[in-house]
This record gives C-alpha cells, structure tokens and sequence, in this order.
C-alpha cells in the first residue's frame, strides 16, 4: 500500500491491554439445544423457532461457534441426516440427534427449516414420544449430551447445553432415575459444560428438580440460586445471548491484596463484547472459494550496482524495533525489551485506600468498566471476606482505590472499585440483567488522559439563557421523552447488512422497515409543534460567528492558506539553505518549501504524508 | 491545527550552600520533564540558567561585566533529545560557589525568552525557577521590576524548593503554599522566604515541592483545542450549533521511532492472498468482496446491492431519557467527549444553556444518533449528559457512546448474601477498621496541620501517573546513559525493581495503619490457598507452554545434533536421557525443575520421532525410551504433553505404516496415552480406541465439505 510510510509508524499502544478485552481464541463456542419432546405442537413450534433464531442470529454474529440439536423423550431415533456422524457414538433409547456439533452453513440451516415446515405434522409419527410417562432418563440423555460435545473434532472453549421443555420434574424426587441424573450434573461440572434449562411456560418451578440439578452443576450453593425469568430467558435465547455462567467465562482469575500477606483471590468480566461485523473475505468468482489476504512486511536488500534483491524476508508486524537517536548515535529498543518493561509488574489488585462515594465525579472515563466477582476456588474463604468488605462499603457509600495489572504484558492502571448490587427478583426488564452482587471496577483516567481546556474564549456573559427559555425545554423534554430499551437499540449499518446477507444466502426477507432509518425529525416536531413558534421568539434566529479565513474551494492549494515566512526565490541558494540549517531556523519554512528544498538541493521526493518535523530531519541528516 | 509549542526556561541553584538534597531532587525533577518531552515527542523548546557558579556566562552580564554575576546560561533553547538531556547532565556540573542571586537567575531567564520568541512564536512562556531559599543574602533591588515584566510579558513563573507544605486558607478554603521551619529560621532566611512567597501575589507565581511543582510543569491548559463541530437537531426546527472538545481520552503519549529493517534495505508492505494455506496470485477481477455467513461464503459488493445512502453528519435526536436508566456499565469507546456551543455563536449558546438547565431540572438525558463526518459514516448511538455552567465554563453535555444490545453480556452471577458468608459483627468491624485506617481523605481533613500535597487527598483523581509510560522513560534513560544496546544494564535495572515497586504501596501517612488493621483482619478471616486449584494452574500452563518448546526444538535435532551430554543424542538415546533425568530431579527450586524437564522431554520426544523415521527401526531401543519416557511423564505430572506425544505417535504410526511396531511396542508394552487417578469406564474406551491397529484412514480433513457433498 502506497499510503504507509515506516517513518510514520511512530506509535506505540499497549495492545496487550487491548487483547485482555477481546474474546479468547483458544477454542470455539458450543450451543448444544435439546428439545422435550414432551412440548405440546404449539410449544415445539416456539421452541423450534427460538433456535431458528438462535441459529440465524448465531451465523450472523458469531459464525465460528459450533451448534447441534437433539430431541429427548422421543419414542423413536430417526438418524441424522448426516449419519456417518454416529459411528462412535452411542445414542440410547429415548433420544433422537437431529444435527451434530456443526459450524453452520447454509445448507445446515435450509435443512432446519425444511423440518421446521413439516414438523407440526410429521413430529409425532417420526419421533414421538417415550411411552409410557414420556420420561426417557435424564441421565443417559445427559450423557449423550457430554458425548456430542466432546467428540465434537474441535476443541471447545465454552460449551453450552441449553434444555428446552414444559416438564418440572423430569424423575420423581425419590426414585434412582433422580439419583443418576444429580450424579450427571456433577459430571457436567468437572467437563465445565454449562448447563441451562429454557422453560416454555412462565411459572415454572425449579423447586422440584431443576434448582438442585443446575447448582449442581455449577457448583454453587444452593441458597445463592436466583430464579431466571422464564419469558426474559426465551427472549435473549433467541439472541442467542444465554445467561452466561460465571464461572467459566471469566477474563481473567487474580489476587486482591488488601495489606501484607492479606490476598483474596477474585475474578473479572467484561460487561459487553466487542462490536462483531460478520468475518470479511474475499471470495474467487470461478468457484466461490474463500480467499484470505494477509498484509506482510517484506524486508529486501539490494545490490546497489546490478539493483538485484541479494536477499529477501519477511517479518511480522510486531517484528522490527524502536529507535531513539543520541547525537550522531542510534540506540535500538526491541520489542522484547519493551515487553520485559511490561513485565515488570505482577499482575494483581493491591487496595491502595478508600474514599467516599462522592468523591468520584459523575463523569470520569477513559475505558469501559469491568465487574468483579469473588472466587472461592483459589483461596479458600475469599467469598467471606469479600462479602464483608461489598457489604460494609456499600452500607457505608465507600469506593475503594486500587492498583490493578489485569495479567501480564497488560499495563497497570489505577481504578475505583464501586459496590453494586443485583436487581430486585421482580425486576424483569433488561437492566436487571446487568449483573450481580459484586464490586463495578471503573478505570481512572491518568492525569495525562485528562486535557486541560481553558474555556476563556466560549465564556461570555450572554451566553445565559432566560428562564423562559429554560420552560420552554421543559416543556419539550416532556413531550419528547421515551424509555431506554437496550434491546430495541441496534447498529443500523449492522442490521442492513445482515438483512442483505439474510436475503442473499437463505433467501430470508427482513422487515425493511424501521432498520437503517435514524429516527424521523416530522415525527418529533409534530409532538412539539405548539412550542415552535415561542421557540422561534426567544431565541431568535441563528447568527454564524464570521470566519476567521474564508473556506478555500476544494481544489485549491492547501498550504496557500499560510504565508511563507521565508522568500521563495532565496531557497533556491544551496548557501541560504545551509544557513537556515546552521541556525536552526528550516522550521520556519512551510512544509511545501522543505519538499521544494529536498527535491532541489538533495534530489529526494518524500511522500505526501510525511510531517514536516521528518521533513526537517531529513534535510538536517542530508546536509550533514 | 493550531501550533501548540511553548519555551520552558529551568533556574536552577548549584550554590554550593544549597541543600544536597535539594540539589539531587532538582537534577531529577529537570530529568524528569526533559524525558518526557523527548519519549511524547513534544516540540517545546527548552534552556537552563545555573545560578551560584564560579563563572558568569550570560547576556546581560556580556553587556554589563556587574550585572548578573555567579549565573551561566546554557549554549543554546533547543527542542528535546537525548543529547540534551546528557548534556544538562554535563552542564549541571560546572563549579559552583557559594554566591548567586535568584533574581539574577530569573532576569537572565527573562531575558533568554525574549530571545526564542524572537524566532519562534509560543503559545506559553514559561520560567521554573527552583531555588533553596536559605540563610545566603539576596539582593532585592530589581525584584518589582522583574516580576512586573514577567506579569507584563505573561510568562508563567513556577516556583519548586524542598521545604514547602500546604496548608488550607481560613478565608478562601483554598489550598496555600507556606515554608515550613525544621528550626528557628535567621533573618536572612525569613527575609528570602517572605519574598519567595511574595511571587504568588506579584505575578502569580505557583509556589510548590517538587512533585507540585513537575505535575504543574505537566499540566498543559489548552485554549485552542481540536474541535469537532456539529449540530445537535432536535426535530428539524431545533438545531444547535456545538463544537466537542476531547475532554478525557485513554492514549498512550510513548512515540519512538519504528523500524522494520536495516538503514540500506528496503521496506514494503504487502498483500498476499491464500487459499487454505497455498498462495494464490488472483487478478484484482477474479476477486469479489464478500462476508462470511457461518461457514458460507456470501459474495457481496455494489454490484449485488446497492450501498444505503449516507447519513448526514451531525446528532440526531431520539429521545430524552431518565439519568437514572442509563447503566454507566455500558459506556464504551475510549474517549469523552465534551459538547460546547460553537464558539462566538451567542444564540446556541443561549439555546445550550436552556437545555442544559431543563435537563438537570428534570434529571434527564438525551439519547441521539451520532454521525461523525461524511467519511466516517457509521451511526453510533451516543448519550449527552448535561453539566451546568460554572465560573469557568459555559454549560456543556458531556458525549459518551453506548454499546449495543448485540454486544451485551448477560451473567447468572449467585448471589452473594448466603448463610455461608454470613459475618460475625466482629468481623464487619475488622473490616470497617481497615476502610478507616486507609481512608485516603479524613486524615488530611480532619487536622489543620500542614501536609506535603496541594489536595487534601493522597490519591487525587486528577493526578494519577501513567505508569508504563514511566517505566518506558526510565529504562530508555538508563539505556542512552549507558549508550548501549545489549541488555546487561537493563537487566540490572530491572533486577533493582525499585521504580516498579514504588507504585505498589499503600501511601505512606497511612501506611503503618493500613498494616495493622490487615493483620487484625487476617486473624478473624481463615484464608486458604487450594491445592487442587494450583495444581489444575500448573496442568494449565504446562499444556500451553509445551507445544511451542517442541518446535522449537525439532529443527536443531533434525539432523546435527551436536552430540553432548547437555541434550539427548541420537546414539544413545535412552542412557543420555536416564543421565539428564537425573540431573533434572536433583535440583532444589521445583518450578526450575519443571521447566527443566519440559523441556529435556521434548528433546526426547524429538528424538523418538527422527528415530521413527528412519527406514530400520530399532524396536528395542524404541520400547526401552519410550517406557522410560513415560515413566517420567509421569513422574513429573505430565499428562497432557505425553497424552499429546501418544496421539501424534500413533499418527506417525499410521502414516509410515509403522505394524510392527504398533503391536510390538506400543500395544504389547502398553505405552499409550497417561490416565490421571482410577480409570473410568470413558477413559477406558478411550484407551481401547487408541490402541486399536491403526487403518491409515485418509485424514478427516473438512467436515464442512463433506457435508457439502452430502447435501
């Protein structure tokens, strides 16, 4: 690319820091759905168009992730269609495996929809259901579950079992069936499958069977299991956004230091991902095969006679090094030793102090918070202490100060650790979805991300408006206010695209309306068209500051703006030149004169973008 | 853009009556703030004037052999660099003596401003004087004329010496620099000090220690920033003129030069294209832009759909909304954005304040669709919050981005008020003990002595350092004194630790407190590390430290392996290996241990597999290292690298149609993949399947093809 100049490449990020947000890449997603075939015609349908939205949600956001389906209590084990898949797996009585773990693909998602068309007549004579109580055993479907997910061919990172039905009570309390299922719970916390059941009927009762199985499962004390809102979880199931368990999907396990030889481990969460946009490829038009592009840095050398490559290689972008000049000597820093200065730190919480509530200003950001929950696997007893220590600042309006380094090659920042608490169990908007019992982990700026702005030139007596004014938007606030939804907010370009996609692969239409529109300026003034006109009266109409320079007309000269401080004519003596650099005084020439200047005297044509400090410096090492 | 240069002249005091101290704190400060206007690439020009040598070199007293004598101007008001800085280091140096008049100092400063602004235009002049205000006599004469120049010229004047504290003003409230006494101060002394105080009110001196008087050095009012402009549409009749103004922007200011390859090679950037791993060199039209739709590829460009038209640039307005239903949790982007009127625009900035006011009256927000620019098209939806005007400010909204419902995580989180963290009320006190006794405010509020921070806070949110950024400064320091490019020194640095560990601590006033209430804390709360959680860690790090060791391993062993005892060999395989084992097991420190003996396994592990693909296999010796090798994978905890070798063995088995070997080694000596504890029924199936003589199936390449081809 012709626009990238190494001498411009001057920045240095701490992208290490950045990656502890992204998402972790050892391993794919896993959503593996299994349907009760206990659900009535009208709940099979729901269910099944639950995870025909999960699955087209899922190929448009996340399309790496692997999903599988399967139905339990069936009467009969119809194979797959893809049967070849079953050979080294056992699938017992009562359970019938519709799709494998797969990464989906058009056709995968065609053949869902062609069952979902015939499925209300064709399910109960292919599948049916178990005979006589429609009780299949939970366990050895469990176990099926496991294995789908383990013979998978790809190494799982978060692997989700997600249990759609209408029954409570899969086994009565007392029976063996009961027993073995409890037994497979367990086994699902020491594989770290997670769990989840998705009920079709909004008051269900996790009392009989559910409550034991899924804290079970996650090992978690059965006193602290909230009830999930059956309605809420069929919504964001559909987004395919599951309740996450917390015990998997951490960013990240530390130690909290609170004084010597005082640590309690605890672990961090983001509370949103990185923005997705389906992956970009380049496609061959003969065959459709998907080609990558890579950017490379090859690095060449020349033989200065023959203009031959003697010798040719390539490196990788965080390859090369740093440079920093002293006099005439060039000292190198490589990335390595830039890393070990990273390094240096341990990574790690340590309490620095407390201060009250009030002392953090409402508006303080430089980076999106984190949330901090504790974690009794590392150090046992840290959950006490850190309940203690949640439940006396929040009682008490106290934020603790902390230095945080999140893991290693990160960077440590200063942060505020806030105590929050869990929504109310009857507050079933999206809000209560936040998060938990914890501490919100909020990112101080450093003084040097704070600018200091003198205001002087905007302050001015006039600019305080009347108190009618102030009425009058009252007035329209109340008019035009609305209630933050989270979930009806979304990327417009985002949603434009995946409809186009939608429609183009699998021929699905979209409602076009409502997407890509930003909201319809008529719609708002007619809900305020009584204040316009006192609008109009007090404010009176808009007078534009003049400008200080007249705008140019595009094509002109861009630096013509600026008066050359220097006279041309003179620039065109090697001598004056030189004099200019004794002094010290090239950077009062403009930037068009020092290329003037390069290409006269020194036969160099830098490019367009290079600044005029390097400009300067090259003229500088030239004239040497 | 607006240049944003400004010309920094340093006093210093090199008498040799001043403190030592004083004189080591001073170096380091200058040190400190040439690094970093070398390291952030800033264009300030910067000079020192010495005060107290033995020598007078300087303008004024080149004109007037009287005037100014005992001060010594450097050569040159240069930009930073490195060679600056040695050379300060050089210059600081000169003899001193125990005559020099601070005022001397600051009219040669005065004057050497003049000068640069003579050639160059700044938008701030600014003097640091930093000067041990002891019992030497001064002279006083010039004093009105002096400070009433620099008040005249609007240079800035900082003030930095080693005996000052703060304390807050009865009237003001605000705080207010004072010298603080050890001993009963002599007249000459009061007299220096009750002038030095003096500047504050002459010409607006900032008075301040040395860390005072660096964060002032570093703190950079802007009057001209960078500006976004923008009008904020609500409806299509209501329409606001503003301009943001970047007000916080996490960013790291390092700029070091980067470098790709040698001064006489060439450097290019470039694209390459690959099919599944094989590069491929298409023609620009063989190639259609398209999106990944789960494993299907979707051709996608202007020619099959047709682009939406841009969005006007600009806030379009969706709606006001309750403060409170905003979650701060969902604030992203890196940046704040502070929304101002256009300036000069006095009808907007009417309208602004209107708003503003409505919204605090009604604890509201504006919700709206921010589009940055033609170019940068995409809509964001962003939240404007309202902060009243001030003294200083007109009334402004605040910009925050919101993420998307799509990005959102939603986490089943237990609660965490169960019987099993219940706590005793002696526990809740330890625990309130401790939020005292770090309390970074009330120890500073609650007294009315003098303290050594401007803020009555140990910790102020507005002073917080950029430690990395430090760091880098500090090791790239040490680097050009040393002129050198190996590591040796450092590593020594490094080694110190002393600049990292000085930001790990608790602040000092608090700390002997902060340590007695942890140690009651300790007492109350029974704290245990795990031991299956350590050991499931070190499981963890072995299985991702140990594949890249192997590679790194196979090319040097591939073919010429110098035969010696330090590494396995190819002769003698299984007694080189049994001689290094022990070597490793004898060592003390167990982490170097483990390390140690990673890495001798993969050197056997590479070694298996070269004798494996010899044409005449050496069954005997095969069997004899691979027990042996197990038996130590074993030994040292480590399943999963074996577990991994036993899979790719079985791999090259069946790859090089290895029969014998399978069932005479492998299956009749059992040396297939390690099981941790009692097998299970799982993990004997597993067993039995690896065993199995393998069919060389063809490799089960693409799942996504094949399914493809069944469809």
């Amino acid at each position: 690319m012709s626009t990238w100049d190494p001498e411009h490449d001057v920045e240095l990020t701490d992208s290490e820091d950045e990656i502890a947000m992204k998402r972790d890449f050892h391993g794919r997603e896993a959503i593996l759905f299994v349907v009760d075939a206990n659900l009535k015609t009208d709940r099979l349908m729901d269910a099944l168009k639950l995870i025909r939205g999960a699955f087209i949600s899922g190929m448009l956001v996340n399309g790496k992730d692997l999903m599988g389906l399967m139905f339990a209590n069936t009467a009969h084990s119809p194979p797959p269609q893809e049967k070849q898949c079953l050979e080294n797996i056992v699938v017992p009585a009562n359970c019938a495996i519709f799709l494998p773990m797969r990464q989906l693909t058009k056709a995968i998602v065609e053949h869902f929809l062609e069952f979902m068309a015939s499925a209300e007549e064709l399910f109960a004579s292919e599948y049916g259901l178990a005979q006589p109580d429609g009780r299949g055993s939970y366990a050895y479907m469990i176990r099926l579950c496991i294995e789908l997910l383990e013979k998978c061919g790809k190494k799982l990172n978060n692997a989700k079992i997600v249990y759609i039905t209408d029954v409570e009570e899969p086994h009565p309390q007392s029976s063996r069936e009961f027993q073995a299922a409890l037994q497979k719970a367990s086994d699902l916390e020491g594989k770290e499958f997670e769990f989840q059941v998705i009920p079709m009927i909004d008051d269900f009762d996790y009392e009989p069977f559910y409550k034991e199985f899924i804290t079970l499962s996650r090992a978690i004390d059965i006193d602290s299991f909230r009830v999930p809102d059956a309605q809420l979880q069929r919504e964001i199931l559909e987004d395919r956004k599951l309740r996450q368990d917390f015990l998997r999907r951490c960013l990240g396990h530390f130690n909290l230091s609170l004084g010597p030889n005082l640590a309690i481990s605890v672990q961090f969460y983001n509370y949103f991902q990185r923005r997705a946009y389906p992956n970009k490829v380049h496609i061959l038009r003969r065959d459709n095969s998907v080609v990558r592009k890579k950017r490379m840095i090859m690095v060449r050398k020349q033989d200065e006679e023959t203009q031959e490559i003697t010798h040719e290689y390539q490196i990788k972008t965080t390859g090369g090094w740093h440079e920093c000049r002293v006099g005439d000597q060039v000292l190198r820093v490589t990335t390595e030793q830039l890393n070990r200065v990273r390094n240096l730190h341990p990574p790690g919480m340590m309490l620095l102090g407390f201060k009250h509530r009030s002392a953090l200003p409402d508006i303080h950001y430089s980076k999106p918070c984190s949330f901090m929950y504790p974690d009794d696997q590392n150090i046992v007893g840290s959950k006490r202490l850190f309940r203690a220590l949640w439940q006396r600042c929040l009682e008490r309006q106290k934020i603790a100060i902390c230095l945080f380094m999140c893991k290693r090659k990160s960077v440590p920042r200063y942060v505020a650790l806030l105590p929050v608490e869990a929504a109310q169990p009857d507050d079933t908007n999206y809000r209560s979805l936040l998060s938990g019992d914890g501490f919100k982990i909020v990112y101080l700026p450093e003084a040097k991300h704070i600018r200091n702005i003198d205001m002087c030139e905007w302050n001015s007596i006039k600019n305080t408006s009347s108190d009618e004014g102030v009425e009058l938007f009252q007035k329209v606030i109340k008019r035009l206010s609305v209630d933050y939804q989270p979930n009806f907010i979304n990327d417009p370009n985002l949603e434009v695209l995946q409809s186009n996609l939608l429609a183009l692969a699998l021929n699905i239409k979209t409602e076009q309306d409502g997407i890509s529109q930003l909201p319809d300026p008529a719609v708002q003034d007619k809900r305020i068209e009584k204040f316009l006109p006192l609008y109009d009266k007090i404010f009176g109409p808009e007078v534009e500051p003049a400008k200080k320079r007249a705008a140019k007309s595009s094509a002109s000269d861009e630096s013509a703006a600026k008066m050359p401080k220097i006279d041309e004519e003179q620039l065109k003596s090697l001598d004056i030149v030189k004099q200019l650099i004794e002094d010290k005084r090239l950077s009062s020439c403009t930037s068009e004169q020092l290329r003037f200047i390069l290409d006269q005297h020194f036969d160099v044509r830098p490019a367009k973008s290079t600044t005029k400090a390097v400009l300067i410096e090259r003229i500088e090492n030239l004239s040497v | 853009m607006a240049s944003n240069k400004e010309c920094l002249i340093i006093v210093l005091d090199v008498r040799s009556c001043a403190a030592e101290e004083f004189k080591l704190k001073s170096v380091k400060c200058i040190a400190e703030i040439l690094k970093d206007k070398i390291v952030c690439d800033r264009k300030d020009f910067v000079s020192f004037v010495l005060v107290g040598c033995e020598e007078s070199e300087n303008e004024i007293h080149a004109e007037d052999k009287d005037a100014c004598q005992n001060v010594v101007q450097y050569s040159a008001t240069q930009v930073c660099n490195w060679q600056l800085l040695l050379n300060f280091f050089k210059f600081v140096n000169k003899t001193p003596c125990d005559e020099g008049n601070w005022l001397d100092g600051l009219q040669v400063a005065v004057a050497l401003q003049e000068t640069a602004a003579g050639l160059f235009r700044f938008t701030r002049r600014r003097i640091l004087l930093l000067y041990d205000f002891n019992f030497m006599t001064q002279k006083y004469d010039d004093y009105k004329t002096i400070t009433d120049r620099m008040l005249k010229d609007e240079i800035e004047l900082i003030v930095g010496t080693h005996n000052i504290a703060y304390i807050d003003n009865a009237a003001t409230n605000q705080p207010q620099a004072i010298f603080q006494m050890s001993r009963k101060a002599n007249l000459f002394e009061q007299e220096n000090q009750k002038y030095a105080l003096q500047l504050v009110s002459n010409c607006n001196a900032m008075l301040c220690t040395f860390k005072e008087a660096l964060a002032t050095v570093f703190k950079i009012t802007n009057k001209r920033p960078w500006v976004w402009n923008a009008k904020l549409h609500i409806g299509k009749v209501i329409a606001i003129h503003l301009q943001g103004i970047i007000a916080m922007k996490n960013e790291r200011h390092i700029k070091l030069k980067k470098v790709w390859g040698e001064a006489e090679e060439l450097v290019d950037r470039e694209e390459r294209y690959f099919i599944k791993g094989t590069e491929v060199t298409p023609l620009p039209e063989d190639l259609i832009d398209g999106y990944m739709l789960g494993g299907t590829p979707v051709p996608y460009d202007e020619t099959i759909v047709e682009r939406p038209a841009a969005h006007s640039p600009g806030l379009h307005f969706v709606g006001f909304v309750k403060r409170s239903s905003i979650p701060d949790a969902y604030f992203c982007g890196e940046s704040l954005y502070m929304l101002v009127h256009q300036k000069g625009n006095e009808t907007s900035a009417r309208k602004l304040d209107a708003l503003v006011r409505a919204l605090l009256q009604r604890q509201c927000v504006i919700l709206c669709w921010k589009i940055f620019s033609v170019k940068f098209n995409t809509p964001r939806i962003v939240v404007l919050m309202p902060q009243d005007s001030t003294e200083h400010r007109p009334a402004t909204l605040y910009m925050l981005e919101l993420s998307y419902h799509a990005q959102h995580q939603f986490w089943d989180f237990p609660a965490i008020r169960t019987a099993k963290t219940e706590c005793s009320a002696d526990q809740l006190q330890a625990v309130d003990k401790l939020i005292d006794s770090m309390d970074l405010e009330c120890l500073l509020n609650d007294t009315q002595l003098p303290r050594q921070q401007r803020q009555a806070d140990l910790l102020p949110f507005d002073g917080l350092p950029s430690i990395f950024e430090q760091n880098v400064m500090d090791v790239l320091e040490r680097k050009v004194v040393c002129q050198t490019s190996d590591d040796g020194p450092l590593l020594e640095m490094m080694r110190e630790k002393k600049f990292v560990e000085m930001y790990w601590r608790v602040p000092e006033p608090i700390e002997e407190k902060s340590k007695q209430a942890a140690a009651a804390l300790k007492k109350l709360f029974p704290l245990e590390h795990s031991h299956a959680w350590l050991e499931k860690l070190k499981a963890k790090e072995q299985e991702s430290n140990a594949p890249p060791t192997i590679k790194q391993e196979r090319p040097d062993s591939e073919n010429t392996t110098p035969i010696t005892i330090e590494c396995v060999g190819l002769m003698t395989p299984a007694e080189d290996y049994r001689q290094l084992l022990e070597q490793v097991r004898s060592m003390a420190n167990t982490t170097l241990r483990d390390v140690q003996f990673q890495s001798l396994a993969a050197q056997m592990r590479v070694v298996v597999i070269t004798l494996l693909e010899r044409n005449k296999l050496n069954l005997n010796q095969l069997s004899e290292m691979l027990a042996m090798h197990r038996d130590s994978c074993l030994e040292f905890n480590s399943f999963g690298e074996y577990n991994q070798f036993a899979a790719q063995l079985k791999a090259k088995a069946s790859d090089r149609n290895l029969h014998e070997f399978w069932t005479n080694v492998i299956v009749e000596k059992q040396l297939g993949p390690l099981v941790l504890g009692e097998p299970t029924l799982e993990d004997e199936l597993r067993l039995m399947a690896y065993y199995t003589i393998p069919e060389f199936p063809a490799a089960a390449a693409n799942e996504d093809q094949e399914m493809h081809q069944d469809k």
